[in-house]
């Protein structure tokens, strides 16, 4: 297997805090604004990006940088700032990268936003998740409709010209007219991108003890799928591309970062529970934020040099370390690919694994076959991909090739 | 001392009682004050020595201790204990016990009194003319009424209850009693040292190292290492390679004589060549005549045996024949099923067997397997006047070749107190019972006589009986003959495909309920596919009961970023593997459990 070498890196930054925490949300981040929590955070940041950058020959190339979260726009413009300047410095990264920062409506000012701009982000991420303030306030968010308008103006302004908008559908409150008017709110707001998330209710949130409690209810799975493939073709009317199960974008506005997940490319993450996928190697950080600071502050980390080193497995901030077998890669590049529009094409599979995709899965053809007679999958003799109703039960087509 | 008189300070005995009355508690307490195994080293009940029976609290294989002791007229006296087990499924082997003995302790518990087992052991005892000891158990309760409990014992069997000792196994009292007792009035072995020899099968293991040892009763004669001896029912013969003693482990020893009770290795290959009721005899010098008794195995109730995973086809059969060569009883072949593959269909005593030959299967030998409904032996008289037995479902013939079919009955004896007669006789009667007779034992203890079909009586019957008397309610039953029936074979369609595994014969009258239970659990049980699913029964071409398993809908994950990519191949994993727990079936991929299911008939739903 191998990673295609000409394809650069995705740098991924973890910033794990928030003004308040939603109620579905099962991504690690920590509620409240301690500025010095942030401060130290920062610099463990910049150390965990100074050890792995720290060789200058063979510096690691990237073409795309996304700050996530959490909520990475709650933070000073000037901590925001060093990071990029820290990743600059550290690596190798494109002039025509996209930098992507995730954003919160109520957290954006103009002056973050020009701030943005002068630091070369290009790309902002908007957690719009709907335009209907009852429903925002059901999710636990803390911003209103006109929050988000006003967000998008402001950015507008400060001259982002790639926008995207996150929706979620299938949320307590959220029938089917409200989603229609969320989405054409949306569309109205002319977004370069767009992203809409089925609710998953997740153990360990709020709206999981609530369902168990019986204080929520889950919305039926008969609406959730008619809200989903009314949203398809709404977007495919507007004219964006639907790329991925939850992903439309305009033309050329596919998210350069996410679609590394999905392609099999290569991925470094800093901070605490952030994920990596480089040389074969997939391994994170722990999720927790007093360690992962203490364990950068750790003058020891030689494992900085290589990302196969087993040092790098017992380091203190590591949680998961694990060296993919061919087949752990040729699995999770099937069920990534499948994930997108364009699905599994043979011909990268033989360039990346050395085998025909046939070859290695033959066994699996005649199950796969069941789902293209029953119209979930398209197969033919350059890809391999899900069709509109096949995106609906895509684990039970994903699960045949692990 | 004479060559007889050795025989004097022998005595064989077995302990015989109603299932819980405290009998394997009550060996556990006589090993223990013959000094055997010391008290701390016990394990509970230690003659249950499969983990399965201690956890059922039922013995099902034989285990035969000899034990010394010393009694208060001076004279040290051997014990050999034979158990027996406890289940009506293995009457023959208790009857075969018995004939290894001279007397039987009966032991009946003071609160709770004389059952339904209880008298079918007396019987079967008193048909092997053994002398009785009845023991009154569990008299350190609050609730013992051992005045009433002797005078049912004397009404209802007719043995004098007036000497029987008082005792407490789990305590302990009364003990010494017991087997002062033991020693003044069960006889000695009487048999004849220079005979020829006559033994008794009553049961045999199979060891890894010594081949089958069986374990056997001297009649006449004696065998030591080197004979050669002649198993009289099956004619087949064997070398002795080893004699002994049970301690209960083998303990060798130079010879077995008459009277004695031990256990003979001869390089045999599987317990049904040693055939439980058997006679050995020496071939050189054969005795005359068998002993009586002796019965073939015969199985009762069948099932489909098939492994849940088709390449583990080799791994159960060698499990099945490694099961085999320890239970004779036990009685297997190949067959083939449609929906399954590869199998077997076997035979069994009762469902309590079948029930633990199967999780003996997964235990002791970590196979999944699939069970199909179990069935009884219908005879089927054909149009052109042939008779087939039919055990499995599917090889009924087609109905326009069947002149009529018959099916096994069996006579029930159900015991209970008088305030359930009402719930019981409703039951018997849903479960098609003919009530033959009914008797107060006493006042308040009714025995009900029923003629039922052994396929009602197979399913959950004994469950049913027990929870509807809170436990108290007790059953005996044998076959008695073959009676003309209306049953039908009903099979179950899925997408329209019939999947023979899941086919039964049922009355005619119950067929629809069964129908919709089945549809009903299946529902409950076959997982969403891409497209609908019809679960049909039906008689023939006629659908008596449908369901429909709705198509899934949604299966996706919204997100899928870089750090959810490993989370998410486990969660991917997780389906595969569940997958690979299902068996298809055409399109239709049904989870192992299905099989299990749809024979727990609740007929409260």
């Amino acid at each position: 297997m191998k990673t295609n070498k000409a394809d650069k890196a995705g740098l991924y930054v973890h910033i794990p805090f928030c003004l308040r925490k939603c109620l579905y949300c099962d991504f690690f981040s920590k509620s409240g604004s301690d500025e010095n929590l942030q401060k130290e955070y920062v610099q463990a940041l910049i150390r965990e990006m100074e050890f792995y950058g720290s060789r200058q020959e063979n510096r690691i190339k990237a073409d795309t940088v996304f700050l996530g979260g959490g909520t990475p726009s709650i933070m000073k413009p000037a901590l925001t700032a060093a990071v990029i300047e820290a990743l600059r410095k550290n690596f190798d990264i494109d002039t025509e990268a996209e930098i992507t920062i995730e954003c919160n409506p109520a957290t954006l000012t103009k002056e973050k936003l020009e701030e943005y701009r002068k630091d070369g982000i290009n790309r902002l991420s908007i957690g719009a998740q709907s335009f209907d303030d009852d429903v925002l306030k059901r999710l636990g968010r803390v911003h209103s409709s006109q929050d988000i308008i006003q967000t998008v103006r402001m950015a507008r302004k400060a001259g982002f010209g790639n926008i995207n908008i996150d929706l979620m559908f299938a949320v307590p409150g959220l029938d089917m007219n409200k989603w229609k008017a969320s989405m054409n709110k949306t569309l109205e707001l002319e977004p370069e991108h767009l992203s809409f998330y089925s609710l998953e209710i997740a153990e360990g949130t709020p709206f999981g003890e609530m369902l168990r409690q019986g204080i929520l209810e889950e919305t039926p799975v008969e609406t959730d799928r008619s809200m989903y493939h009314w949203a398809m073709e709404t977007i495919d009317r507007a004219g964006y591309d639907h790329y991925e199960i939850s992903n439309a974008a305009a033309e050329g506005r596919k998210c350069r970062h996410n679609m590394k997940y999905w392609t099999f490319g290569e991925y470094m993450g800093f901070g605490a529970s952030a994920h990596s996928f480089m040389g074969g190697v997939r391994y994170s950080n722990i999720c927790d934020i007093g360690r992962y600071i203490s364990s950068m502050s750790n003058q020891d980390m030689s494992w900085g040099e290589s990302f196969s080193r087993q040092e790098h497995a017992a380091a203190d901030c590591t949680e998961m370390y694990h060296v993919n077998s061919f087949e752990d890669s040729a699995s999770e590049y099937v069920f990534t690919a499948l994930r997108t529009k364009e699905g599994v094409i043979l011909e990268d599979f033989r360039e990346r694994f050395g085998s025909r995709f046939w070859d290695v899965y033959g066994r699996q053809r005649g199950e796969l076959e069941s789902f293209v007679r029953s119209g979930h999958v398209i197969s033919d003799s350059r890809h391999i991909a899900l069709t509109g109703m096949g995106i609906d039960i895509s684990n039970r087509i994903m699960a045949i090739f692990v | 001392m004479s060559k007889k008189d050795y025989q004097q300070y022998i005595r064989n005995f077995s302990i015989i009682a109603h299932i819980d009355h405290g009998k394997s508690t009550l060996a556990d307490r006589i090993i223990e004050k013959t000094g055997l195994v010391e008290s701390r080293d016990m394990k509970e009940q230690f003659l249950d020595n499969m983990e399965l029976e201690r956890e059922r609290g039922i013995t099902i294989k034989l285990q035969t201790t000899r034990l010394m002791y010393h009694s208060q007229d001076g004279n040290d006296y051997i014990f050999n204990l034979i158990d027996t087990p406890g289940h009506v499924d293995f009457n023959y082997e208790v009857s075969r016990s018995l004939a290894a003995c001279e007397g039987a302790v009966l032991v009946v518990d003071a609160t709770q009194g004389v059952e339904a087992q209880t008298l079918a052991n007396v019987y079967l005892a008193l048909d092997e003319d053994l002398e009785i000891l009845p023991v009154l158990n569990k008299i350190d309760l609050a609730s013992a009424r051992p005045d009433e409990t002797r005078e049912e014992i004397e009404e209802v069997i007719g043995l004098d209850a007036s000497e029987a000792p008082l005792i407490s196994a789990k305590e302990g009292i009364g003990i010494e009693e017991l087997l002062e007792d033991v020693v003044k009035n069960i006889p000695a072995p009487s048999g004849n040292p220079e005979g020829k020899l006559k033994a008794l099968i009553f049961d045999s293991k199979y060891d890894n190292y010594k081949g089958v040892i069986i374990y056997t009763r001297i009649f006449d004669g004696e065998v030591t290492k080197g004979d050669i001896i002649r198993l009289m029912n099956t004619g087949k013969k064997y070398e002795v390679t080893e004699v002994g003693i049970c301690a209960p482990g083998p303990v060798p020893t130079d010879v077995l004589k008459a009277g004695e009770v031990g256990y003979i290795c001869g390089s045999i290959k599987q317990v049904s060549d040693a055939r439980v009721g058997d006679t050995i005899t020496l071939d050189r010098d054969p005795a005359d005549e068998m002993l009586p008794g002796y019965k073939k195995a015969q199985s009762m109730v069948y099932c489909g045996i098939y492994p849940a995973e088709g390449e583990k086809y080799e791994n159960v059969k060698d499990a099945l024949e490694k099961l085999q060569v320890n239970d004779a009883a036990f009685n297997f072949e190949p067959e083939t099923s449609t929906a399954l593959g590869f199998g077997f269909r076997c035979g069994f005593l009762g469902l309590l067997h079948m029930e633990i030959i199967v999780e003996r299967l997964e235990r002791e030998f970590d196979l999944a397997v699939i069970t199909t409904s179990p069935s009884v032996i219908y005879r089927v008289v054909k149009t052109d006047g042939t008779v087939e037995m039919i055990q499995n479902p599917t090889n009924l013939p087609p109905q326009q070749e069947i002149s009529y079919i018959e099916e096994p009955m069996v006579k029930a004896d159900i015991m209970i107190p008088k305030e359930y007669v009402g719930g019981i006789m409703e039951l018997c009667q849903e479960r098609r019972g003919k009530m033959i007779h009914m008797e107060y034992i006493t006042e308040t203890r009714v025995q009900l006589h029923y003629e039922m079909p052994l396929n009602e009586v197979i399913y959950d019957f004994f469950d049913a009986l027990k929870s509807k008397t809170r436990g108290y309610g007790s059953l005996d039953y044998e076959f008695i003959r073959y009676e003309r029936s209306n049953v039908v074979k009903m099979d179950i369609l899925l997408n329209k495909e019939l999947v023979d595994a899941f086919s039964m014969i049922v009355h005619e009258s119950k067929a629809y309920a069964r129908g919709r239970f089945v549809c009903e659990k299946l529902k409950e049980i076959i997982p969403m596919h891409q497209f609908e699913v019809p679960i049909q029964a039906a008689i023939g071409q006629k659908v008596i009961a449908r369901e429909t398993v709705k198509a899934y809908r949604k299966d996706v994950i919204a997100k899928c970023y870089g750090g959810d990519i490993s989370r998410k191949k486990k969660l991917l994993e997780k389906q595969k593997e569940g997958k690979k727990r299902m068996r298809q079936f055409g399109t239709v991929e049904v989870p192992q459990e299905a099989f299990t299911a749809v024979l727990k008939y609740d007929e409260n739903k």
